[in-house]
């Protein structure tokens, strides 16, 4: 039960990216379409889990007094993992993400994982937390990327990361004449993530109020 | 004692804030009728309509916005919408538009001037920028190509901006920049195409000066601002050795080009004298026309748009709380501190113009008839970033 907690915190409760704001760096530049979202989420995915994991073994024996430097330079070390294998196997998403992909080291998601949850839990559960957490943050970036690709180009659009020339599938939403292109400009991230980071609260909002009252009928 | 705390504009005298956005709206409609007259009598009856259609498009929208948010923030509806304005602020954004802009491309700007501009900052008020130039600047990065069939010829300040950089260097160049603007009088009387609002220079300085005496703007704004840009460009004229042009020497017609053109006397009676983004003093608010006319002179001379009063704007309504808390104090210190301040920063705007103006190489050639410009001029025409010259 606790576990299943952990792991579905990451959706909503405490999504990474609007309601810790961790993490944002990489939300708005890399959000502009739905293919760079996929590709970062993935990658984040698997650096988060695996740093969890490896961090989850090495707690006992890390000093705490170095325990920062020991989480980069592990971090490091996926990350550029990641990044060779992004460049050998998908050249598109790697020139498209470019230097977004060396950042995940600095994504802030991924050392407050480890400091927060990792350095103090068992392996399972970290790599639980670091998957649900990884999924959080790219569902984020998805519902991001699929709002700012739809308004500032009218369609969704996806190719196969693997081979850019193949097209996945591709609907045009809104005709040509309609599209606001400010939401690929950095004033339509923020414009995005605003309105969704404050949805967010508004519901959560709600929901504590809607709890506050159920306790209150229970007394 | 009771003390009583309102957002800005804080009033003295028998006025309400009412009563000065109701004046305010009268002077803004006869701009508008004059420019209704205008493309009714030079290109035709659907230019008029096509005018009533966008302004009729923006009010919809601003309406619609505010009553949804008054709905949803559950407010008495009636009178928050009597105290929002959000009218005024769609009527200045038509006049600031061309004419040829689509109704749905202004109806976006509205509801993101309305929406992220205004309501969002707490309502009418408490709002940081100029609503209207925010979503001017939206219409400027948003929908640069979402032009209609309704098409006029290229406006005086594209050509000025684009094809000569505000900088023409021979006498050849002097004359065929002037014809192909018509002239002095014809900017002045606002006889051409342009954004529908601000074309009439001698008009919106009649309403600026009625508005003025009924205190609804503040007279200081547009004085400081527009003979700042005519000092500032009449130095630049010198320092460039700008030729006479019809027997006026050149720092004297080059200066009324610069004021004359663009947005520039729209934006300093109707934009930078809005009493919510403006400081609240008379001394800041000189500083703050005199920031304004230097930033907007250096666009025009070296940034890559061709005019400057928009953006001039957005960027002194942010440095309004600087200006505030510099001009809080003493009576007597603040009024030394002022003066220093405004004798610093006309200094420095002067010394900046100047720099700007040496580095920007003047056109010599004639740009509309010699063979190898041609296809430039064209090229010009046909990007995009033409468009851009529309309005401020």
């Amino acid at each position: 039960m606790d576990r299943k907690k952990n792991f579905t915190a990451g959706f909503l409760r405490e999504n990474p990216v609007f309601s810790l704001y961790l993490g944002c760096c990489s939300t708005l530049a890399i959000t502009t379409s739905l293919n760079n979202a996929i590709g970062m989420g993935v990658a984040v995915i698997a650096v988060l889990i695996l740093s969890n994991v490896l961090i989850s073994l090495m707690r006992k024996i890390t000093p705490n007094e170095i325990r920062i430097p020991v989480y980069i330079v592990i971090i490091a070390a996926l990350v550029k993992v990641i990044q060779m294998l992004i460049q050998a196997y998908a050249q598109s998403l790697y020139t498209s993400l470019g230097t977004f992909i060396p950042l995940i080291v600095v994504n802030c998601i991924i050392l407050g994982r480890a400091e927060a949850f990792a350095s103090k839990n068992g392996v399972l559960d970290s790599a639980l937390d670091g998957l649900g957490m990884g999924l959080g943050y790219t569902c984020a970036i998805i519902v991001m990327s699929l709002i700012r690709e739809i308004l500032a180009t009218g369609m969704i659009h996806f190719t196969n990361p693997f081979d850019a020339a193949q097209v996945l599938f591709e609907i045009r939403l809104i005709p040509e004449d309609f599209v606001i292109s400010l939401f690929s400009q950095p004033f339509g991230a923020f414009c995005t993530f605003a309105c969704l980071a404050a949805a967010l609260v508004a519901y959560k909002d709600h929901q504590a109020k809607k709890q506050e009252r159920l306790e209150k009928e229970a007394k | 004692m009771k003390f009583t705390f309102n957002v800005s504009p804080n009033l003295r005298q028998g006025q309400s804030t009412k009563r000065i956005m109701f004046e305010l709206m009268l002077g803004l409609a006869v701009v508008y009728l004059f420019s209704l007259f205008y493309y009714f009598s030079e290109y035709g009856a659907s230019y008029a309509l096509q005018a009533v259609l966008l302004l009729f498009v923006a009010l919809i929208v601003a309406l619609v916005t505010e009553s949804v948010f008054a709905l949803v923030l559950k407010k008495d509806m009636k009178q928050y919408l009597s105290g929002s304005f959000g009218w005024i602020t769609a009527i200045i954004l038509t006049m600031m538009c061309k004419i040829d802009i689509t109704p749905y491309a202004l109806g976006v700007a509205t509801f993101f001037s309305i929406f992220f501009g205004k309501l969002l900052f707490g309502g009418f008020g408490n709002n940081i920028f100029n609503p209207a130039a925010f979503g001017r600047a939206v219409i400027f990065n948003a929908f640069i190509g979402a032009t209609t069939n309704v098409v006029t010829s290229a406006t005086p300040l594209t050509i000025l901006g684009t094809n000569f950089s505000w900088m023409p260097g021979t006498e050849k160049a002097i004359q065929s920049m002037m014809d192909s603007v018509g002239g002095i009088t014809t900017l002045f009387t606002g006889w051409y195409p342009g954004a529908i609002g601000e074309t009439s220079a001698l008009l919106i300085i009649i309403v600026g000066i009625v508005l003025s005496i009924r205190h609804v703007i503040d007279w200081r704004v547009p004085t400081v601002y527009l003979i700042s840009i005519f000092v500032l460009t009449a130095a630049v004229a010198l320092l460039c050795g700008i030729d006479s042009y019809n027997g006026l020497p050149g720092f004297i017609w080059y200066p009324c080009v610069h004021v004359l053109s663009g947005g520039v006397v729209f934006g300093a009676v109707f934009m930078l004298t809005d009493p919510v983004t403006s400081p609240t003093s008379a001394q800041g608010r000189t500083l703050f026309a005199l920031g304004a006319a230097i930033i907007t002179v250096l666009i025009r001379l070296k940034a890559n748009m061709p005019e400057g009063c928009l953006y001039s704007i957005l960027i002194m309504n942010m440095l309004t709380p600087l200006i505030e808390s510099a001009m809080d104090g003493k009576q007597l210190v603040v009024r030394i501190r002022a003066r220093k301040a405004f004798a610093g920063l006309a200094a420095i705007g002067l010394a900046l113009v100047l720099l700007a103006a040496s580095v920007v190489t003047p056109v010599n050639e004639d740009p509309t008839t010699s063979a190898t410009n041609e296809t430039m001029y064209d090229q010009l025409i046909n990007n995009q970033s033409v468009e851009r010259g529309g309005s401020l």
